[in-house]
């Protein structure tokens, strides 16, 4: 419903203020090596895995075509509509993010900025570019990656911004719904590395796990997950903090908590309880070197609460952290990016073991072409111990390694 | 000595002349002297945008300087300059060379106001009538910087990339030499040194504590406006 409305109020709104549309388009060339992608059904970690015997699989085709409609409806108040066409996902078109800005004016060294739509809380601190790509890499990090799978909401953002002698201090906060599901991924088929966005209709894949099934005896969730949805009706929140020092370095926190409730169930879908920190440190060196580091720790919990514990039947605590440095020199940039991250089951793990930990190491190299347009090529080594993977005929340890070419046009 | 050439030229004819041309030229040679200042930080590196200005520590009659309707441009998402001075009462003209919107404003408290430029060619005005720091903004584009120094002295100068400002034909007197810089330590304290110009020209320079790291404008992400 979220998109048809969204998808309806801006051409009729368009008449009034300044529209202006732009395009991007990601062709991509993969070869990966390991057991299949998660989006084609199996336990893998990469969007494009390897063929079903681990051999390398080979893809030229286009990852993403995306149109991005700026609005500005007045001097004080912008709309922005992000529109995705992702051939790989069940729902092919979809709404990513679909908001409107209010900033008036400052009047004092506050400033007051106000958000209402569809939107991603702002957690990355990699997907800066265009339609929330990454100019660092092609594949997010593991937290990020999660943010563009499962982590959307819908609401309200109240940021309140502090121009000081030192720097500028924000502080936002936000209460939202529509993301109860949260955290389905994170729990039956773990961490991930890759640059799938989700959108207001998407549905995407879990493995077909014994422990789950619209007919299992455990819990009936079936083999898909819709993220951007409310099932319980409970309102979330998040809030964060965000310094941002004129000497070049950043620092700052995010705690969210969609207050699921995770025994209430609607469309086959589940309230997810779902709540995280995430923070991040930026800095930026001389001659053009940026270091990113952003560390998440959480936990998710659904169905009944274990009788006499503090345990659900799906219950499971995640930590991901990265680091990452990126030189840039004239149209060119070099990154290289280690990920490290964890699920620890805390219920039920004979029958449905939701363990895991692993590692990433991802190199890219870009070239900046024409005005907008990148050349970036990527190599990601992704090692992981899922012991899951034994119940669908894959070994627990795994190792993945994907050579990607991705030509991001943009006008 | 050039001066004097073409005083002395033009006197040919006439040998009144010639006499007064020179008393004249003399007399102006000695009422008027360059003040030649390099600024540097306390690391010794050179220091542009430092607004250095002159206030006489004597009475006189001061002319208002010829209007000459300083601009402050929006040019691929910057301000440009980054840094301007500007005497009291002056008009600056607000031209945006962008294809797309700027809203740039202050709240400075010399000078309150916001300015809608819808795009390419269209320029407003601003006449700063008080004395003080304006830090620009625009409401559009976060990373857009740039301050007005708005004086009431007769001489003032921005530093150039060499950190150099040069303030020619002087009168002698006693003035105070103050100069604010945007990334100066202490915001509330200018560098300010008594100094008196007699018929020589004077050449010095000038310390002041700045920040490792201040606040720049830095342009918008890979052409990304």
């Amino acid at each position: 419903m979220l998109h048809l409305l969204l998808l309806s109020v801006f051409p009729l709104l368009a008449e009034a203020g300044s529209l202006s549309n732009e395009f991007y388009i990601d062709s991509r060339f993969t070869t990966s090596t390991g057991e299949p992608g998660w989006l084609d059904g199996g336990l893998g970690k990469s969007r494009f895995g390897g063929d079903v015997d681990g051999e390398s699989n080979d893809h030229f085709h286009l990852a993403e075509l995306a149109i991005l409609t700026q609005w500005e409806v007045s001097w004080d108040l912008k709309g922005f509509l992000h529109l995705q066409y992702d051939p790989g996902q069940t729902v092919k078109e979809d709404v990513i993010e679909g908001y409107f800005i209010y900033q008036p004016v400052p009047q004092s060294d506050f400033t007051f900025r106000f958000k209402t739509g569809l939107f991603f809380p702002s957690i990355s601190r990699e997907n800066t570019g265009p339609a929330w790509s990454s100019p660092y890499t092609i594949s997010s990090s593991a937290i990020n990656s999660w943010v563009g799978e499962e982590i959307r909401v819908v609401g309200f953002e109240f940021k309140i911004i502090r121009e000081g002698e030192m720097g500028n201090l924000a502080i936002s906060a936000s209460a939202f719904g529509f993301n109860d599901p949260t955290g389905t991924l994170l729990a039956y088929r773990g961490w991930s590395i890759g640059d799938v966005k989700a959108g207001a209709r998407s549905q995407l894949p879990l493995a077909e796990l014994p422990a789950i099934g619209l007919d299992s005896s455990f819990v009936p969730q079936p083999y898909w997950v819709d993220p951007v949805k409310e099932v319980d009706n409970k309102i979330g929140y998040y809030f964060a903090l965000d310094w941002k020092s004129h000497q070049p370095i950043e620092i700052g926190f995010l705690y969210y908590n969609n207050r699921g409730d995770p025994d209430v169930v609607e469309d086959y879908q589940y309230a997810w309880g779902t709540e995280f920190f995430n923070f991040y440190i930026e800095i930026e060196l001389p001659k053009k070197v940026t270091v990113i580091s952003q560390y998440s720790l959480g936990s998710t919990i659904m169905g009944g609460q274990i009788a006499g514990t503090q345990t659900w039947d799906v219950d499971v605590d995640y930590s991901a952290g990265f680091i990452l440095g990126s030189k840039k020199a004239g149209r060119y940039r070099v990154s290289v990016r280690y990920d490290w991250f964890d699920t620890d089951d805390n219920s039920h793990v004979l029958i449905d073991n939701n363990n895991e930990n692993g590692s990433a190491v991802t190199f890219a190299v870009s070239m900046q072409l024409r005005k907008k347009d990148l050349l970036i090529a990527e190599y990601l080594i992704i090692d992981s111990y899922h012991p899951a993977r034994t119940t669908i005929g894959y070994l627990a340890q795994q190792e993945t390694k994907a050579f990607q070419m991705s030509y991001r046009f943009f006008r | 000595m050039s001066r004097l050439l073409i005083n002395t030229y033009f006197a040919v004819p006439v040998q009144f002349f010639v006499v007064l041309g020179l008393t004249i030229s003399m007399a102006f040679s000695a009422q008027a002297s360059d003040l030649r200042l390099a600024v540097n930080d306390t690391k010794g590196r050179i220091s542009q945008y430092a607004v250095v200005t002159l206030k006489p520590l004597f009475e006189g009659n001061w002319p208002t300087p010829i209007a000459h309707s300083p601009q402050m441009k929006q040019q691929g998402a910057m301000f440009t300059p980054f840094v301007m001075a500007v005497k009291v009462n002056t008009s600056v003209k607000f031209p945006n060379l962008d294809e797309f919107r700027h809203q740039v404003y202050s709240y400075s408290k010399a000078k309150k106001f916001k300015l809608r430029l819808y795009g390419k060619d269209e320029s407003k005005e601003v006449a700063f009538d008080k004395v003080g720091i304006i830090s620009l903004g625009c409401n559009i584009h976060d990373n857009m910087l740039a301050y007005i120094s708005v004086t009431d002295a007769p001489y003032f100068v921005v530093t150039d990339s060499a950190g150099f400002a040069e303030i020619l034909n002087v009168r002698p007197g006693k003035y105070q030499l103050s100069i604010w810089h945007p990334n100066q330590k202490n915001r509330k304290q200018n560098f300010t040194q008594p100094i008196t110009i007699a018929t020589d020209d004077v050449v010095m320079n000038a310390t002041l504590e700045l920040r490792r790291v201040g606040r720049k404008q830095k342009p918008p992400e890979d052409g990304n406006y």
